[in-house]
């Protein structure tokens, strides 16, 4: 356990650093495009008179480079090929790199597949001084009790979501406050260890440093979910190319995270299968002309299916438009349904809100906010990222969702377990830190 | 639980591009390759679209290539339709140009696509940069080696150029050599030779005493000449105040002197010297008589104080006409010395006052007329007189005849 603490720690003071270098790139490496984002921090801008920063205090940093490339070697968000994932990945940083003519030497990364799971810990110590100190925080995060996880997992993440003392519960920050008991929920993602561990050599292939890592569900719900979303409880779903990610928030917390392994590729690969055309034609197919819902007037509709492959006959070929979103439709409700599965799972109906909000780029298939209405419940909406400083116009809309979390994530990390201090009865014994931090503690 | 290492490399079993084996926890031979769900729990196996996800990729016609966005997944034709500029007033023009905004807006629909026969074996081009122009392109980025660059490398370069030209001694002395030549042959061009030197404003034999002092030979050119250092020469000239040297045009070096001007006489012990207005020598007088318009001083420091012995005939010149001269006493007082032997002895302090004073009683009693040997001003609360010898016999006679007329 320790050693996943002192990598976490590691990446949190390489972010430190690259805050300090002032320029920090971002890298979204999803199963259709890899998006690559280079913000640079320069300070908190002027505050404005209603004591607010502009942009909700998003401002402090800028977008100055910007670049996407169609992701190769990438299948179910999991890198697969990892020389080909490489290429891409250094398609894009160089190309985000060039627009801001800076060297980027730190990046922060965000992928949607590689199973997370997410639990729910619980611990409790007892309060020594009476009054909550630093030290107890990271003592009561220590005393939660880790499941057995299994072989070959990753701690992505581990949010405290909760504290109490004694029978008062639902704080954030315990700090300050006197009791006899501290007790904490904590949240905690796991994530294929292999995974991991791929898309850090592809980073270190590009002489990048790793200066922190998300899921992609999370990130994407932190950049879709308006604050009162977060703060009364909402489903987002990002509705990736191969995996669709699903993060429930509330109290402006993560609780709840997993992913379905079906995405927009998969509509994909039946449009070219039902109509036997390949994979780029089905990809324009749907782009142009995709739905959800058919009307009398799809039927009269017809699409030119188009081909290169020489013969006139089977490249003259047309299809209704009904037809295109009978092959459509089953694999969009069998994803949601899978979704709506996870949630049922996970406990949501019992939130006090129901909001989903669908974002990503497979989310933008039009009529999809009312199949899923039906399938998942009525408050849905569709959400596009928040905007934030110097993005491109073309990076603002739904596939961008989790590209833009993550510059939020980059810029205010929520506090994670490795934020607080290891309690010193957690150190091996007999070590000096371990009476370094005894005499720090008590003097 | 492992920690995450780089160094690891996910075991492939891809080698060297040939399947190696199947992990033995999958049932069949490749089944693996179907199922696009496989792990813990559920096992959907989709065989038909396992089979087309595995389908060698096909390179999308997406857009969306390096440091191009699109629109989301809207494909850039339509983009660029959507965006393209209106006509801002169809209708408000003559036809012609209706048709041909109509032509324009036909030909700029998109063309109806044409079957693309893709050649067997031709590359897509790999838009990825190789990871040679990849670290390349980030050490260009790298603001020290871009500085370094665009400044110091250039820099570099000349100055090392130059050092390796300049090592050689002969290479050195062959430029320094070209330099002067050039130098020399500019130098020497006639329109800056200086032939002539004219001389304002001295009389002949200081303009002669200049000319022998000036030993430049000319004609000489004038970036040689050394003004300043001239001007030194001829100011060593006593009988010059100041020299003014200036170069005109048609080579000629005219010198514009002023004289000093002869104030006053410094008799020595061997000579005559005239001394200007400041006490500085003008030149030698052999005689006395060739200037009788200047007064005399004499006596040891007189020529230090020429001002004050100036503003003390200043003063005297109702009597000028019998001042012989004046005398330093001691080198610290003046005596005015008259003729018939007479003598004024000045104070130290203020002589002038004092001589206006004998000026005024010399005006009111004729004082100085009489038969007076000295007159001693040199306590000024107790002025005294001295009589001349004659004067002090004729004194006492004169008592001696009033005593007997009395008949005592």
């Amino acid at each position: 356990m320790t050693d996943l603490y002192q990598m976490q720690r590691a990446m949190r003071n390489m972010r430190r650093a690259a805050m300090q270098r002032g320029v920090v790139a971002i890298l979204d490496v999803g199963t259709s495009k890899i998006a690559c984002l280079v913000l640079r921090f320069d300070g908190e801008g002027p505050i404005q008179e209603d004591g607010m920063g502009s942009l909700a205090g998003q401002s402090q940093f800028r977008v100055i480079g910007a670049a996407t490339t169609r992701s190769r070697g990438v299948r179910f968000g999991e890198i697969d090929a990892i020389p080909e994932t490489e290429r891409a990945i250094r398609t894009a940083v160089q190309a985000a790199q060039k627009m801001a003519n800076v060297r980027v030497d730190h990046v922060i990364a965000c992928f949607s597949g590689a199973r997370p799971r997410s639990y729910g810990l619980a611990g409790e110590v007892t309060l020594a001084s009476g009054q909550v100190s630093e030290q107890d925080v990271g003592r009561v995060l220590a005393a939660c009790d880790v499941p057995d996880f299994g072989e070959n997992r990753e701690v992505l993440h581990a949010h405290p979501v909760n504290f109490a003392i004694d029978h008062r519960s639902g704080m954030s920050d315990p700090r300050g406050h006197v009791g006899n008991r501290l007790a904490a929920d904590m949240h905690l993602v796991t994530i294929d260890t292999q995974s991991v561990q791929n898309l850090l050599y592809c980073i270190r292939r590009c002489d990048l440093e790793l200066a922190g890592i998300a899921s992609s569900a999370y990130v994407s719900g932190i950049a879709a979910l308006v604050e009162d979303e977060q703060e009364l409880g909402a489903a987002c779903i990002d509705m990736g190319g191969g995996a669709t990610g699903i993060s429930i928030f509330i109290k402006k917390h993560m609780i709840f995270t997993d992913s379905v392994r079906l995405g927009g590729d998969h509509v994909t690969n039946d449009i070219a299968k039902g109509l036997h055309v390949p994979m780029a034609v089905a990809e324009r197919i749907k782009t142009y002309h995709g739905g959800v819902f058919a009307t009398g007037m799809d039927d009269r509709e017809m699409i030119e299916i188009g081909a290169d492959s020489g013969d006139w006959d089977k490249d003259r070929r047309t299809v209704s438009r009904t037809e295109l979103i009978g092959i459509i439709r089953p694999r969009v409700e069998e994803i949601l349904e899978e979704v709506r599965a996870m949630l049922d799972a996970a406990g949501f109906d019992h939130l006090p809100s129901q909001q989903i909000v669908l974002t990503g780029g497979a989310s933008q298939l039009p009529g999809l906010d009312g199949l899923a209405a039906k399938i998942l419940g009525p408050n849905v909406r569709l959400g596009r990222p928040l905007r934030v400083q110097g993005l491109p116009q073309a990076a603002t809309g739904a596939a961008f969702a989790s590209t833009v979390g993550l510059s939020l994530f980059a810029a205010h990390p929520q506090d994670e377990w490795w934020d607080f201090e290891i309690p010193a009865e957690r150190y091996p014994a007999r070590s000096l830190r371990r009476a370094v931090k005894w005499f720090k503690d008590n003097w | 639980m492992q920690s995450l290492r780089a160094t690891e490399r996910p075991v492939s079993h891809y080698r060297n591009g040939r399947l190696r084996g199947v992990p033995e926890d999958k049932p069949g031979r490749w089944s693996w390759l179907w199922s696009s769900r496989s792990g813990q729990g559920a096992e959907r196996v989709e065989p038909v679209v396992a089979a087309l996800e595995m389908a060698p990729e096909v390179e999308a016609d997406f857009p969306a290539e390096a440091g191009v966005f699109v629109q989301d997944t809207v494909p850039q034709e339509l983009v660029d339709q959507t965006w393209a500029e209106p006509d801002p007033e169809p209708w408000g023009r003559p036809a012609s140009a209706r048709a041909a905004s109509l032509k324009r807006a036909v030909a700029a629909m998109p063309a109806r696509r044409e079957p693309q026969v893709r050649r067997v074996g031709a590359e897509r081009r790999d838009p990825a940069p190789s990871r040679l122009s990849y670290r390349l392109e980030r050490l260009w980025l790298t603001p020290y080696f871009r500085a370094f660059m665009r400044v110091g490398v250039p820099v570099l370069l000349v100055v090392g150029a130059a050092a390796v030209y300049l090592g050689d001694a002969g290479r050195r002395d062959g430029l320094a050599q070209k330099f002067a030549d050039l130098r020399g042959q500019i130098e020497n061009r006639p329109e800056f030779m200086v032939r002539l030197m004219s001389i304002d404003g001295a009389s002949p034999p200081v303009a002669d005493a200049v000319r022998g002092m000036v030993t430049v030979p000319l004609p000489a050119s004038s970036f040689r000449l050394d003004l300043e250092a001239m001007r030194a020469t001829i100011e060593q000239v006593d009988a010059v105040e100041s020299a003014r040297l200036t170069i005109k045009p048609g080579g000629v070096l005219a010198v514009a002197i002023t004289e000093r001007k002869p104030a006053i006489l410094w008799r020595t012990e061997a000579s005559l010297e005239m001394l200007d207005a400041t006490g500085h020598r003008v030149a030698t007088l052999l005689d006395r008589a060739a200037r009788p318009d200047l007064p005399v001083i004499a006596g040891a420091g007189a020529e230090e104080n020429v001002p004050e012995a100036i503003a003390i005939l200043g003063a005297a010149k109702p009597i000028l006409t019998r001042v012989r001269g004046l005398v330093r006493m001691g080198g610290r007082r003046w005596d005015m010395v008259l003729d018939r032997d007479q003598r004024v002895l000045l104070p130290e302090a203020d002589p002038v006052q004092a001589v206006e004073r004998i000026m005024a009683i010399d005006a009111a009693e004729e004082l100085l007329a009489r038969d007076l040997a000295v007159v001693d001003l040199r306590n000024p609360d107790r002025p005294t007189l001295r009589l001349s010898a004659a004067a002090v016999e004729a004194t006492k006679k004169l008592t001696e005849d009033i005593t007997k007329v009395a008949g005592q």
